[in-house]
């Protein structure tokens, strides 16, 4: 690990911030959790609890911008402490765009519980417990600068494209078979999306993780490349 | 005349027994800025004065190797010092006009120890080179005020005006901010901006933020000896050696 900065009111405000994201993906990462849970067994009230939390994660969006923003006009920050704040910030963004993909899951779980759709929502929760672990574990790399973890976070993207293929041509043949309500099978394909969009958005964590440690900006290098 | 490339080869200087300077390698592209950062007593100010045979002026000061000036060497035996430190020209921290020189002697006063020039000659000097220093519309009506009248960033202004009347090829600039103020700073800076391209600028600064801003090299000297030189922008953001991140992270011991 790098050691600690001379100027200790500065590696106390790097620890406060790394901390707030700390807390911030806590706090998605529940939402997520909640909203599949709240999808799976139909129970609408706690979709739309569940929901209403994403104002705590909007609030520590603007928390972590404003600490940033603060802290390069305070200290000016160079090369590494640089790059970390600028990753921050971006990272910040993400867990807010996950925390709105939580809510959509909600809305989604309570129109189909309100419904009276009980499943199967085959795919779903595995689908779920992926996503939180490339989330969990891309917030891990990032937190500790830990790049191998980073880069294996990325190589689970295509773990799930598949399930959400899966989901999707599942729910399909549910349609045309006419077990299900074709505006039901749709949502729940949605639901599928809304959770490789959380993927999508782990992955982006990770980037921030490989570029913070490497100034390696591999966002846009195709899979072999990175 | 055109603005030289700098090559530094083999550098050693030092004080009598003192070695200050560590066998540096550094090559300065023509009509650049170069900025040297680096903790103080690590050899910014011996380097930058090798740089003009300044650093010989002290007694017990020695120096070995090359330092080359497009392809002459500095220290060959034929070199005039005098005329040398025309070619390079020199801008210190502490702004130093002659106090009760007027502003216009003191921009000429480099031009007078060599040769005669006429009144007209010397008015048109002074005139181009405090057009040059960003200082001619504040002092143009009053060029018989003495130079102390000037707030220190005029003055330091002043000093280079003065460098810049001999006609130099390079300008050297041992923290020339330092006793500034943010406001007078950035006229500095700007016209360090300016000068680029016409002059080889090489700037000593102990403000990382400043070498960010008006560099487009880097140069980070420890304890006399260069640790990295590169393009600014990536000492800045991902520097190679883990000392250079230490120092201008403020990681350092
Ligand atoms: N006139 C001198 N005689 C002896 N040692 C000197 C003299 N000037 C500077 N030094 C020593 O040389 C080293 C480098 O000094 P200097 O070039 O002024 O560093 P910097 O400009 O980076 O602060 C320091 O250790 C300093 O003490
Ligand atoms: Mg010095």
């Amino acid at each position: 690990m790098i050691s600690a900065h001379t100027d200790r009111a500065f590696e106390g405000e790097l620890r406060l911030l790394r901390e707030r994201l700390q807390r911030m993906a806590t706090r998605a990462d529940e939402m997520l959790a909640d909203a599949v849970r709240a999808l799976v067994q139909g129970d609408a009230e706690l979709a739309r609890q569940t929901a209403h939390r994403d104002r705590a994660v909007n609030q520590d969006e603007v928390d972590i911008d404003e600490q940033c923003l603060a802290m390069l006009a305070r200290w000016q920050p160079m090369a590494s402490d640089l790059r970390l704040i600028f990753a921050a910030s971006k990272l910040a963004s993400n867990l807010e765009q996950i925390s709105d993909l939580a809510v959509n899951i909600c809305e989604r779980a309570d129109e189909l519980a309100t419904g009276g759709f009980r499943g199967p929502y085959t795919f779903i929760p595995h689908m779920s417990e992926v996503g939180r672990e490339m989330l969990r574990d891309a917030m891990t790399a990032f937190l500790t600068a830990n790049t191998d973890l980073a880069q294996e976070v990325l190589t689970r993207d295509d773990e799930i494209d598949d399930l959400h293929h899966q989901v999707v041509s599942t729910q399909t043949e549910r349609i045309r078979a006419g077990d299900i309500d074709v505006r039901q099978g749709i949502a729940v394909q949605n639901v599928a999306r809304f959770l490789e969009n959380v993927a999508d958005h782990a992955t982006a964590i990770a980037e921030h993780a490989i570029f913070m440690v490497h100034a390696l900006d591999v966002r846009h290098a195709g899979k072999r490349e990175r | 005349m055109t603005a030289p490339r700098l090559h530094v080869h083999k550098l050693r200087a030092g004080f009598g027994g003192k070695e200050v300077l560590h066998d540096l390698e550094l090559e300065i592209a023509a009509g650049t800025v170069t900025a040297i950062i680096g903790p103080s007593g690590c050899g910014k100010s011996t380097f930058i004065r090798t740089l003009n045979r300044m650093h010989e002026l002290v007694g017990g000061a020695w120096v070995k190797g090359r330092v080359l000036l497009d392809e002459q060497d500095l220290y060959a035996s034929d070199v005039d010092p005098v005329l040398l430190r025309r070619r390079v020209g020199m801008v210190f921290q502490k702004p130093n006009p002659f106090p009760s020189m007027s502003i216009r002697d003191n921009v000429v006063a480099g031009l007078r120890l060599t040769g005669t020039l006429s009144r007209g000659q010397t008015e048109a000097i002074a005139e181009r080179a405090l057009r040059q220093a960003a200082l001619w519309d504040e002092v143009k009506d009053r060029l018989d005020d003495p130079g102390a009248a000037l707030s220190g960033g005029q003055q330091q202004r002043l000093c280079i005006a003065r460098a810049l009347a001999v006609d130099p090829q390079v300008l050297l600039m041992d923290e020339p901010c330092s006793a500034l103020d943010p406001i007078a700073t950035a006229r500095i800076e700007d016209l360090i901006h300016s000068l680029r391209g016409r002059y080889t600028i090489v700037l000593v600064t102990h403000s990382m933020q400043q070498a960010a801003r008006v560099s487009e090299r880097t140069a980070f000297l420890l304890r006399g000896e260069l640790v990295e030189v590169d393009d600014t922008r990536k000492i800045f953001t991902k520097p190679n050696d883990r000392r250079t991140e230490d120092y201008i992270t403020g990681r350092f011991g």
